[in-house]
């Protein structure tokens, strides 16, 4: 049984030495007036959305309905990551919270990897390539297929790490691909993506591997050294 | 006298605020047109310059009654200005205050017949404008509007994922040691983003035709 405060000092130099190597920061959404404008926009949509779907209801039309999230939600339930900010809910950065800061924080640094790197995406330019096409993912097939891409890759992070502090079973890939549905309102195309995408990282685990993603690496191995004590040890 | 690369630069440094920008500048524009027309209102030339310049913008209002129209063959629900009604004097108040008051309330008595030929007018024609809806309804439409149309126009520049076509979907391969698949669209896409060399791997498909980072000693097809 790892005590508590060692898992917590972990999390703390993990924090860290990861915004460190990817020149991120973490900050807290609810203190954050950015986010706090974000829940409000999700709440006034809502709201608005609402009300079209009475009105169209009136002339027989039955819109689908997209799963977002309630600005409460947004902010106490879901981890955000705006180019080299990654936002977290209040409770993930408490002392309790220090097993699944473990586990979101390297899926959160994925998504940093990610903006830094860019895409190519037509004319727009490389380095907001990234955040254009995961936002037009909700319109465009080919955008769906870059979120699912970029998602899976982040997923398989999220449980190549999960594996290697708890030493349990990974999530299913239909859970993932299912929940990626759901919550980014992923398209069939991106889903396909998804998919195949963790069928070759869960392929690699199996192995014995870690899936080809350069912070999954990174993560593995910063665990690997400074708390090899952890491995499989941990209880989430 | 700004260039075209400054100004290419500026939307380059401030894209992912862009869209912000223009929420905000159709909310404001949209609040200012709302003010001017209402002040505007019994001046009928400077209304209709107000209705010539809003008119140069997109109407998405007009377009959602025109819609409504389409669908349903009525017109649109809209606001109708409450009357009002002044509150009734104390009994002890001046006789010409409480007057006043009836007189503002109480319909006038029919007038006693007469002889006299009243020249009829025609009944109202059909106003759109008339009726009543709920003002929330109404603010969250427009909270709606606000962000729907500055969203639709950014989606309307969507961009395509640059990547190799591929000539077969869901088929596995490797590229450059790296894993790939053929997605539904038909274009090559990674899987991760880096190669399995990087950890001392190789690139290999599996007998079920999964592409993955085996061990560098493993066999299977490159």
């Amino acid at each position: 049984m790892i005590p508590a405060a060692r898992i917590e000092e972990v999390a703390a130099q993990f924090e860290a030495a990861l915004c460190a190597e990817l020149g991120a920061t973490v900050v807290t959404k609810r203190e954050s007036f950015g986010h706090r404008g974000i829940a409000f926009a999700f709440d006034a949509v809502a709201a608005g959305a609402s009300k079209l779907f009475e009105l169209a209801t009136l002339v027989s039309i039955n819109p689908p309905l997209f799963g977002l999230p309630t600005g409460a939600e947004y902010l106490d339930d879901y981890a955000t990551t705006i180019g080299t900010e990654i936002a977290l809910p209040a409770a993930w950065r408490a002392p309790a919270g220090a097993v699944t800061r473990m586990i979101v924080e390297p899926h959160e640094g994925v998504h940093v990897e990610q903006h830094k790197r860019g895409v190519e995406a037509g004319w727009w330019p490389r380095k907001v390539g990234h955040s254009v096409l995961y936002l037009c993912s909700i319109a465009t097939d080919d955008a769906a297929e870059y979120l699912g891409h970029v998602e899976a890759d982040a997923y398989a992070t999220t449980e190549c790490v999960r594996a290697w502090l708890t030493g349990g079973p990974r999530r299913p890939i239909a859970d993932i691909v299912d929940s990626l549905r759901r919550h980014y309102a992923l398209r069939p195309a991106g889903a396909a993506v998804a998919e195949a995408t963790l069928r070759s990282h869960y392929a690699t685990m199996d192995d014995g591997g870690v899936p080809p993603v350069t912070v999954c690496r990174w993560t593995i191995a910063w665990l690997d050294e400074h708390a090899p004590d952890l491995r499989g040890q941990v209880i989430a | 006298m700004p260039t075209l690369t400054t100004i290419t630069r500026w939307i380059d440094a401030h894209a992912l605020s862009l869209p912000l920008y223009l929420a905000l500048a159709t909310g404001l524009l949209r609040a200012a047109y709302a003010l001017a027309s209402r002040i505007l209102a019994p001046y009928p030339r400077a209304r209709a310059a107000v209705e010539a310049a809003a008119a140069l913008a997109p109407d998405v209002l007009r377009f959602m009654q025109q819609v409504f129209l389409l669908l349903t063959g009525r017109p649109m629900p809209s606001t109708q200005p409450v009357s009002v009604v002044p509150a009734q004097p104390a009994s002890a108040a001046p006789v010409a205050v409480r007057r006043e008051w009836y007189a503002a309330v109480v319909p006038p008595p029919p007038a006693p017949m007469r002889a006299v030929t009243v020249r009829g007018r025609p009944p109202p024609a059909p106003d759109g404008q008339r009726g009543s809806a709920s003002v929330r309804a109404l603010l969250a439409l427009a909270a709606t509007l606000t962000v729907a149309l500055p969203l639709g126009a950014a989606l309307t520049g969507c961009p395509n994922w640059q990547r190799p076509v591929c000539p077969a979907p869901g088929v596995y391969a490797c590229v450059a040691d790296q894993p790939a698949v053929c997605s539904p669209s038909g274009e090559q896409t990674p899987i991760g983003d880096e190669p399995c060399s990087a950890q001392g791997r190789v690139c290999v498909l599996r007998a079920d035709g999964v592409a993955y980072c085996a061990r560098s000693t493993d066999g299977g097809a490159r």
